[in-house]
């Protein structure tokens, strides 16, 4: 097993003795060391009986290795299982984590409150044991207990059914987001889609995670390192952040590096937990962090504090932009025939325009500037190809102007309410800073107007030379790529080789060069891009708002007057229908037809999708099966047909998703069986392909519509599932073995000895990804810093200018005021109602998962509590503890409040994810968010705008909601 | 008198208030039934009531050398095990039935005040303080037990006999950190026990040994080599939780820092501290203001391009080293009958 430096403190292996729970209890066994000092003592005092039924509190009979792998939280941590007499009694961190560097702490002991004590869910009420149908109406709580044999009869008859009738994209997949792990289970459930073809809901943005304005900028997203790398920061900036609530396990790294000089502010309009040990706090109104950004942004440039080599090199801001018409100049502007991806600088040094190094037209592989000095200033008169004239200027004296017209300090106070003298110590403190950093992750993605804070953000991030710096640069979130899980998920999760060789005579102009071991490397960012479009396109994936507005009865909200936004010339209708029609947006199934089978695995729809009221009036009456895998009571669970219970974590074999994070991966071995009739997601969608087969045989069905108009042959569902017949749906363990044996950056461990580590380091370089996109070289000596390909190694980003873009001149950027970065009010600030709902993840659950937790909930008011600022409760009559209703024309709920002098007057703050059945009547926060979307997330046909699964597409903005508050009665 | 002293240093400047260290002691000391509603370790909020319920004002402890007995707080003060209806409401049995609390409407709990702090927007303010039993080197309890039941180990660590105890509850009035419970199933009291089981085998507490946050550091107080002697005594800056108890707790503080202050104009105050330095020194007395004085000159020294071997150590680039030398990790014990 190659592994790297790292040394591990394994167990001595853990001895498994019977034993019950009576009065002896178990002494260490002779030859374990401790410090001397307790030797000693151990000897000297005699105890008496009571204090033994302490010590035998704390035995087992053996430890396990486990971890959450599909409870989509972020960090990724390994656990000790404490088993005692068949159940998980405790957990405690598994603490092997080394340091990656002398001068950086190390990442002892990953782990958070509920990972302390997911094992109390495990047997908790909410857990489910056998295989369900209703009797009742849907959501009635009455069910029938099954068979296997029943349940997966059932589902296979719908799917046939609906495949017949109207084709295999009538069934629809949702797993959530993330709900993934890189294990067998995941691996299982891609394995049934493709078998199948059915559609695939994409949530990614549907969920309110898509960065959008860094998608619109860098054309990509997934952009941090390992955290110990914020420890190196020396200006870290928590902006529409808390991850003093979200990233529990990281967030030391910031307050140590607090110790070793680095300063910490946060922007954020109330004073979160987060903000609790930060040196700088900036509070503007609710959304107007961008107005705030681009006033930083402006002292930086008029007080010339920004990188000048950046600025030239790595941003679009030489590029020079007609004054006529707002839009870069093109080669198709000069020259008859010419692109309209090519675009052009002034050379200082030869005094002549000059192709932009790294562009789409101009081969889009690397920034090297060979020679070219970028202007950055002047004005210069073009000959256009049809005869007329034009002048153009770099785009850093339009954005200068730009920022001076509207974002100076000066100008922003009213908007943000922020101290042009405070915008001034920010701006001094970020670009005078070593190492600056910005931390802005999926929280920052759910407001309307996200995508302008992101610009805002990505913007100062550039002009100061942040990115790609150790501790600097713009962080949201990667993964590491684990290849084996990708190989044997699906095809569009791993191009075949033949297709990647295909590439590589463009890579031989890039990077790659003399890297050829692994011709994966070869390509830039740009091509892996390429690469994973044209397989999205292969398959029926679907964004969730497109797919909600054609199918889920959400066209009746998205249409109506009031969610029309008025900065674009057009109804939202036309431009879906627009995009639509220029296979911008990909829908399956198509409009004309309905979905017969809707399977969701752990994902909770009712409690997450806005305005859940529609999906019941809609959706779920229109939608003949619904069938959901969980292990718990979610209350969407609760609205299906069929329940399929799945083992809870403890109980099977699994691989959690790979986050880059830390550099390890953490696998879990199964500690107890499947409690009750319960089984390995694994097994259930392996089973569930068979049955497929046979009942398809049994009916006399063989051939019927597949996806993209392909035909599917139900013949060979199961052959696809199995790799004929190589895999066996009985044996996860042997699944998640071919899994890591195939993944080089893990060493290609056995699964046997990664249950030995719990944690595995990570001793290679992982290749690009779907989701691996940390564009930073691997080093097991050192933090990883993402991006430095760009800056460090000259690639080219995977925009349509090559560079970190700030003029968006899409058509639909441009009439609707967005192409170049600005403040807009959102819907909420335009409401009629005085106060806004605004919402985060919470401390206390990873979404709805252990939000019912009996133990937990005693450690909250044990109920939806909302906070608000005292004098907001104090206008309206409401005292502390009060049960108030929150309501807008769309919905209504009520819950209890909290005052808060934290709170910014005008919030209304409840941290998300309680399950609806946790309120009256079953209404939810979700029930006043209507949720309208920018029509430009649909924008496609240029360069970086494009779709395909998980980039780029409209997000789910439930916060910021305009509301009233009024005691309930 | 113990021969040594077991303490524990909290860096409230490290702290998330994220009761991983209240979780990880549930699941390990406090689950039986009668247990359901005891948090030897508690977070709260400050300026807060805290758990229980404005204990602050409970009373007890020594005054001019003398043992006070305070008020005795209430299940209802500490908060109670909340009981809810999970299977009526996936049953199906009432209709329309959604997750409450059944029974009387709590009014407290443990961490009832969550995020809700003090001071005027936007001077707003708010740090975390996580409590267990201090094991204080004057104990109170032990002076108020008429049983004798409460003994200081040799290792330092304030145990109550439940052999011996009667569950007369002395020892709840006298703690003036009200962190002792009461069992009503086996009639005794019941408190932080410094995880002993762990720590005679050199694994350190649970709460500390799980804390994500990093900010708990263990050891003997005259272990030179020991963090939290360099801490405590050496550099002294952690210090105790109002000392003015006069109990003496072997559990320290590093004081919190906190953002700066806006001036009534909304510009930045670089002078006046957020937190209020009254309220430092309400709950660390002038000790407490010194300790933060030295770490605000620290930070100052590396945020200057200066080396702290304070902050260093509070850093904790090698966690195990937070532990004076109960290192080990608790996965490698094997079990063998005695």
């Amino acid at each position: 097993m190659a592994i790297s430096r790292r040394t591990f403190m394994v167990g001595a292996g853990a001895g498994v003795v019977g034993l019950g729970l009576g009065l002896t209890y178990l002494r260490p066994r002779e030859g374990i060391t401790y410090p001397d000092i307790i030797k000693t003592l151990a000897k000297k005092i005699s105890y008496g009986d009571w204090s033994d039924v302490y010590r035998e509190k704390w035995t087992w009979d053996k430890v396990v290795k486990g971890s959450h792998n599909r409870a989509n939280c972020f960090s990724a941590c390994s656990w000790n299982l404490y088993v005692k007499e068949g159940i998980v009694w405790r957990e405690e961190q598994n603490t092997i984590y080394e340091q990656t560097r002398e001068d950086v702490p190390d990442f002892n002991p990953r782990g958070c409150q509920k990972g302390a004590c997911y094992s109390d869910l495990q047997q908790e009420e909410s857990r489910i044991l056998h295989p369900l149908k209703r009797i009742g109406e849907r959501g009635e709580g009455k069910w029938k207990r099954i068979s296997w044999d029943e349940a997966y009869d059932i589902v296979a008859d719908a799917v046939i059914d609906a495949a017949v009738a109207d084709g295999i994209e009538t069934v629809v997949h949702d797993n959530g987001t993330t709900n993934n792990d890189y294990g067998p289970d995941s691996g299982s459930e891609m394995r049934w889609c493709n078998a199948l073809g059915c559609t695939q809901l994409d949530s990614w943005a549907g969920v309110g995670d898509m960065p959008n304005g860094l998608v619109q900028t860098w054309g990509m997203y997934n952009a941090d390192g390992t955290t110990d790398d914020w420890f190196l920061s020396d200006y870290i900036v928590l902006w529409v952040a808390n991850p003093t609530y979200t990233r529990i396990p990281d967030v030391h790294f910031i307050h140590e590096a607090r110790y070793r000089g680095a300063q910490l502010v946060i922007v954020s309009p109330d004073f979160s937990a987060s903000t609790v040990h930060a040196d700088l706090w900036i509070n503007p109104e609710q959304e107007t962090d961008a107005a705030f950004g681009l006033a930083a942004a402006n002292f930086i440039i008029e007080n010339k504090l920004y990188d000048d080599e950046a600025v030239r090199e790595q941003t679009d801001l030489p590029f020079l932009v007609r004054e006529d018409t707002g839009r870069y100049l093109r080669e198709e502007d000069l020259n008859k025939g010419g692109k309209d991806d090519l675009f052009y600088i002034w050379d200082e040094a030869r005094n002549q325009i000059a192709a932009a190094p790294g562009c789409a037209g101009e081969g889009g592989t690397h920034l090297k500037l060979n020679g070219l000095k970028p202007a950055i200033d002047g004005r210069w008169e073009m000959d256009l190809v049809d005869g007329s004239k034009a002048w153009v200027r770099p785009l850093f004296q339009v954005m200068r102007d730009h920022l001076n017209a509207n974002y100076t300090p000066e100008k922003q106070e009213s908007t943000t309410g922020v101290k042009p003298s405070v915008v001034e110590h920010f701006a001094r403190g970020l670009a005078g800073a070593k190492a600056a950093m910005i931390y802005s992750t999926w929280g920052a993605c759910k407001n309307y107007h996200s995508d302008l804070y992101q610009r805002a953000m990505a913007l100062l991030m550039a002009i100061t030379g942040s990115q790609g710096k150790k501790g600097g640069g713009y962080r949201v979130a990667a993964w590491w790529e684990l290849k084996g899980a990708d190989e044997l998920g699906g095809a569009e999760f791993q191009p075949p080789l033949e297709d990647v060789l295909k590439m590589i005579p463009k890579a031989m102009r890039g990077i790659g060069q003399g890297e050829f071991e692994n011709p994966m490397k070869a390509l830039t960012p740009r091509e892996w891009e390429w690469i994973y479009t044209g397989y999205s396109n292969n398959f029926p994936f679907t964004p969730l708002m497109p797919f909600l507005y054609y199918h889920g009865g959400y066209d009746t909200i998205w249409d109506a007057e009031e969610n029309q936004d008025p900065d674009f010339p057009r109804a939202t209708r036309d431009y879906m229908k627009e995009a639509v029609a220029k296979g911008w947006m990909p829908i399956h199934p198509p409009p004309e037809k309905k979905v017969h089978v809707y399977i969701f695995t752990g994902a909770n729809p009712l409690r997450r999708w806005p305005s859940p009221q529609t999906a019941k009036e809609h959706f779920w009456k229109t939608t003949d099966l619904i069938v959901s895998t969980n292990f718990r009571w979610s209350t969407s669970t609760l609205f299906a047909d069929i329940v399929m219970p799945v083992a809870a974590y403890y109980e099977k074999y699994s691989i959690k998703y790979c986050v880059s994070a830390l550099p390890y991966i953490v696998v879990c071995e199964q500690a107890t069986p499947p409690r009750g009739d319960s089984k390995m997601d694994y097994e259930v969608f392996g089973m569930l392909s068979k049955r497929v087969v046979e009942r398809a045989a049994e009916r006399g069905v063989t051939e019927v519509e597949g996806p993209l108009g392909r035909t599917l042959d139900l013949r060979t569902v199961y052959d696809v599932w199995s790799m004929d017949g190589e895999l066996d749906p009985m044996d996860a363990l042997g699944y998640m073995d071919r899994i890591l044996t195939r993944s080089p950056n893990v060493g290609n461990i056995s699964a046997k000895e990664a249950f030995k580590l719990g944690a595995v380091p990570v001793v290679s370089e992982s290749t690009f990804s779907l989701v691996n996109q940390t564009c930073g070289d691997f080093d097991t000596e050192d933090t990883m810093t993402p991006y430095q390909w760009f800056t460090r190694d000259k690639v080219a980003w995977p925009t349509i200018t090559g560079r970190q873009q700030f003029l968006l001149d899409h058509p639909w950027f441009v009439e609707s005021g967005e192409a170049l970065p600005v403040h807009k009010d959102s819907p909420g600030m335009l409401s009629k109602y005085p106060l806004r709902l605004t919402s985060g993840h919470n401390r206390w659950s990873i979404h709805s998962q252990q939000r019912d937790q009996k133990m937990l909930l005693r450690l909250q008011r044990g109920e939806p509590a909302v906070w608000m600022h005292p004098k907001d409760m104090e206008t309206r009559g409401l005292e502390d503890h009060d049960m108030i209703r929150m309501y807008n024309h769309h919905g209504e709920f009520e819950a209890r409040v909290k005052p808060a002098a934290r709170m910014q007057p005008g919030m209304v703050q409840l941290y998300h994810a309680w399950e609806p059945y946790q309120f009256k009547g079953w209404k939810s926060q979700q029930e006043p968010v209507a949720a309208p979307w920018k029509p430009t997330h649909l924008a496609g046909g240029y360069g970086q705008l494009h779709y395909r699964f998980y980039y780029n597409s409209p997000g789910h903005a439930p916060r910021g909601i305009g509301i009233e508050v009024e005691k309930a009665s | 008198m113990s021969k040594r002293q077991l303490a524990m240093v909290m860096d409230l400047n490290k702290c998330l208030g994220c009761h991983t260290c209240t979780v990880a002691c549930k699941r390990l000391w406090t689950r039986d039934e009668a247990m359901e509603y005891m948090w030897w370790n508690t977070v709260n909020t400050m300026p807060g009531k805290g758990t229980p319920r404005d204990w602050e004002e409970m009373g007890g402890g020594f005054k001019d050398g003398k043992p006070q007995l305070g008020h005795l707080p209430s299940r209802e003060e500490f908060g109670d095990a909340w009981k809810y209806n999970h299977e009526e409401v996936f049953s199906g049995g009432k209709a329309g039935a959604h997750l409450e609390i059944q029974g009387k409407k709590p009014e407290w709990g443990p961490n009832w005040d969550e995020d809700q702090g003090a001071g005027e927007y936007p001077n707003s303010y708010f740090f975390y303080l996580p409590r267990i039993c201090n094991h204080c080197s004057s104990p109170a309890c032990v002076a108020a037990c008429p049983r004798k039941a409460i003994e200081k180990r040799e290792d330092g660590i304030v145990v109550i006999n439940e052999d011996r105890c009667r569950g007369y509850r002395f020892c709840m009035e006298a703690c003036p950190y009200k962190k002792i419970y009461f069992n009503p199933d086996k009639g005794v009291s019941q408190k932080c026990i410094f995880c002993f089981p762990r720590v005679e085998q050199g694994v350190s507490n649970a709460c500390a040994r799980q804390c994500p946050g990093r900010i708990r550091f263990v050891g003997y107080l005259d272990d030179e080599n020991s963090a939290v002697h360099k801490l405590v005594k050496k550099w002294k800056v952690a210090v105790r939780l109002h000392p003015e108890y006069g109990t003496k707790p072997n559990v320290y503080y590093v004081p919190p820092t906190s953002p700066m202050k806006f001036d009534a104009d909304g510009h930045l105050d670089e002078k006046n501290p957020r937190i209020p330095e009254d309220y430092l020194k309400f709950l660390f007395g002038e000790e407490g203001l010194e300790a933060k004085r030295i770490i605000d000159k620290e930070m100052a020294t590396v945020r200057n391009g200066g080396k702290s071997e304070i902050l260093s150590v509070l850093i904790a680039y090698k966690w195990s080293e937070m532990f004076g030398g109960f290192d080990t990790d608790p996965a490698t014990i094997e079990w063998t009958e005695v």
